[in-house]
């Protein structure tokens, strides 16, 4: 959804809030406007839906919204199964072509898929069948340049993420494609981590042995919005979101096997620093998504942090503790939080 | 047309280009090693879904994907200290010789050398009749924290893509790129 489209249907909900409350102090109150004010802002609220309605294609009632989250569905499962059918088509013909066939092939596909979309977004103000056409092509580019490396046998390189992360972020900010935006994003991480290793002189791949480079990678991109106002503020909750579960993650990982570590430390002390590191960067990511008002961050970061609490209470207790001893601690845990939780609550209440 | 819609064409253009230019260039040179099908490579069939004739080399491993370098010292081949048991892997040339007089049906190639430079290695091997030097990467293997004396060593790609426009013989000529990207040059009855 775009900004604007993000906005305009904020503005129709308020408006829905509204009428809704409006009905209920009516009935509990009686009449609070005159006849001629109540007509006035009916006529203005009808009025702007309309508008609305017909620049952003914006859902006005319950059963548009619902029928719009079953078409958001329907277009994500229609991405999945195009893009399956596209890869599936071509490997199942493509040894019966000569190879200038197949280069021609692989080299006009996303070609096509481009000036296809193109065509769809100028038709049409909500972005389902852009969204699919986009996606669809993307995944057009990415078989390309894999043949490619096929053919000639090139081996797997930290480039062609580069390349396809590129790609799909020009598609999901031309045309305001969030799963784009994700999917760009992931494979400018893993291009990114690979190119770093590369030029370290080791195998591009090692980078998933090596945590550290998810860890920086993961933080980086989840302070991005930070340092510059996205030009997409839709775009932002990817960032957060994606960012922060990386770091976190690869924090968690690093607390479990010291050993992948590129410290030269022994790996126990290794475990402990980043138990440390990433506890600490749960409860900063809280305490920054309540601050900004980051709802994504702070959800995530809160899933994180619990997460990360539960892997290492059975990393440390499961072995030696009996069964019901351990869920009677994780459960006891989890009732000091609340109560910590509802003391502070009732502290800001009062 | 907006900007955005010339941005993406202008990479998948630079992209699809690049990549092939870069196979084409790759695919010179002379020589090469005739190797036999269903000996020192391996045909993948079986699969419905993809047409595509690949092969996989067949190079005898007795110890799994490690393999012993005779007078090869890490240091040699550029591999730092590591405290691991198996340290970073790292992208290096490595020397695939076809022996000659083993049991008739087994394997003739062999693992023999590997080095961080493409030209020294071809230097010190120039027969591209007998030697095939190709991309891989190489890991050291320090069992219980001592010096091992073999290595990991893993081809890439692991797989040959034999075009279409080539019948599958009995024997396919096998070279080795300008960047040590091997590819199928040819076919034998």
């Amino acid at each position: 959804m775009t900004d604007t489209r993000l906005a305009s249907q904020r503005r129709a909900d308020q408006v829905r809030a509204f009428r809704a409350e409006l009905a209920e102090l009516e009935r509990s109150l009686g009449a609070l406007f005159s006849a001629e004010s109540r007509a006035a802002i009916e006529q203005h609220h009808a009025a702007l839906l309309a508008s609305l309605k017909a620049d952003y294609d914006i859902d006005t009632s319950t059963a548009e919204q619902q029928l719009s989250l079953a078409m958001r569905i329907a277009s994500l499962l229609g991405t999945v199964a195009l893009c399956a059918a596209l890869f599936f088509f071509f490997y199942r013909f493509w040894g019966r072509l000569l190879t200038p066939a197949q280069l021609a092939l692989v080299g006009v596909a996303p070609v096509l898929g481009l000036v296809l979309t193109e065509v769809i977004a100028r038709r049409e103000r909500t972005r389902y069948f852009t969204g699919l056409a986009a996606a669809v092509t993307f995944a057009a580019f990415v078989l390309s340049l894999s043949v490619i490396g096929l053919i000639f046998n090139l081996p797997p390189s930290p480039v062609a993420f580069l390349v396809w992360g590129a790609f799909a972020l020009v598609l999901a900010t031309t045309y305001d494609l969030m799963p784009l935006y994700l999917a760009g994003t992931v494979a400018l991480i893993v291009g990114g981590c690979g190119s770093v290793v590369a030029l370290a002189g080791a195998d591009w791949t090692e980078f998933l042995a090596r945590p550290e480079l998810t860890l920086a990678a993961g933080l980086g991109w989840a302070a991005l919005p930070m340092v510059r106002p996205h030009r997409h503020p839709a775009f932002a909750p990817v960032d957060h979101v994606l960012g922060a579960a990386l770091a976190l993650l690869s924090a968690a990982l690093l607390g479990l096997a010291g050993r992948s570590s590129l410290l030269p430390l022994p790996a126990a002390l290794v475990e402990g620093i980043y138990d440390l590191l990433g506890l600490a960067l749960a409860a900063g990511g809280i305490w920054l998504g309540i601050r900004r008002r980051w709802g994504a961050l702070r959800i995530t970061c809160t899933v994180m942090l619990i997460a990360m609490v539960f892997i290492k209470a059975f990393d440390w207790w499961w072995t030696w503790m009996p069964r019901y001893l351990f869920f009677l601690v994780l459960g006891a845990l989890a009732v000091a939080v609340l109560w910590l939780l509802r003391r502070t609550r009732s502290r800001r209440i009062a | 047309m907006n900007r955005g819609f010339w941005y993406a064409l202008g990479i998948v253009a630079l992209a699809t280009a690049a990549g092939i230019a870069s196979g084409i260039r790759n695919q010179s040179g002379t020589g090469g090693l005739w190797l036999e099908v269903g000996r020192e490579l391996q045909l993948l069939t079986g699969d419905p879904e993809n047409t595509e004739r690949a092969l996989v080399w067949v190079i005898p491993r007795p110890a799994g994907n490690r393999v012993t370098i005779d007078g090869r010292r890490p240091a040699d081949l550029g591999l730092t200290p590591d405290s691991g048991e198996q340290s970073l892997a790292r992208p290096r040339f490595v020397v695939l010789t076809l022996l000659e007089g083993p049991v008739a049906s087994a394997s003739r190639l062999a693992i023999t050398d590997a080095g961080p430079e493409l030209a020294g290695l071809a230097e010190r091997y120039p027969d591209r009749g007998r030697y095939l030097i190709v991309q891989g990467t190489i890991a050291r293997w320090r069992p219980g924290g001592r010096e091992g004396t073999s290595f990991y060593v893993w081809l890439v790609p692991v797989q040959l893509h034999l075009p279409t426009e080539l019948p599958l013989g009995r024997a396919l000529l096998v070279r080795s790129g300008r960047r040590g990207v091997p590819f199928i040059a040819d076919s034998r009855p």
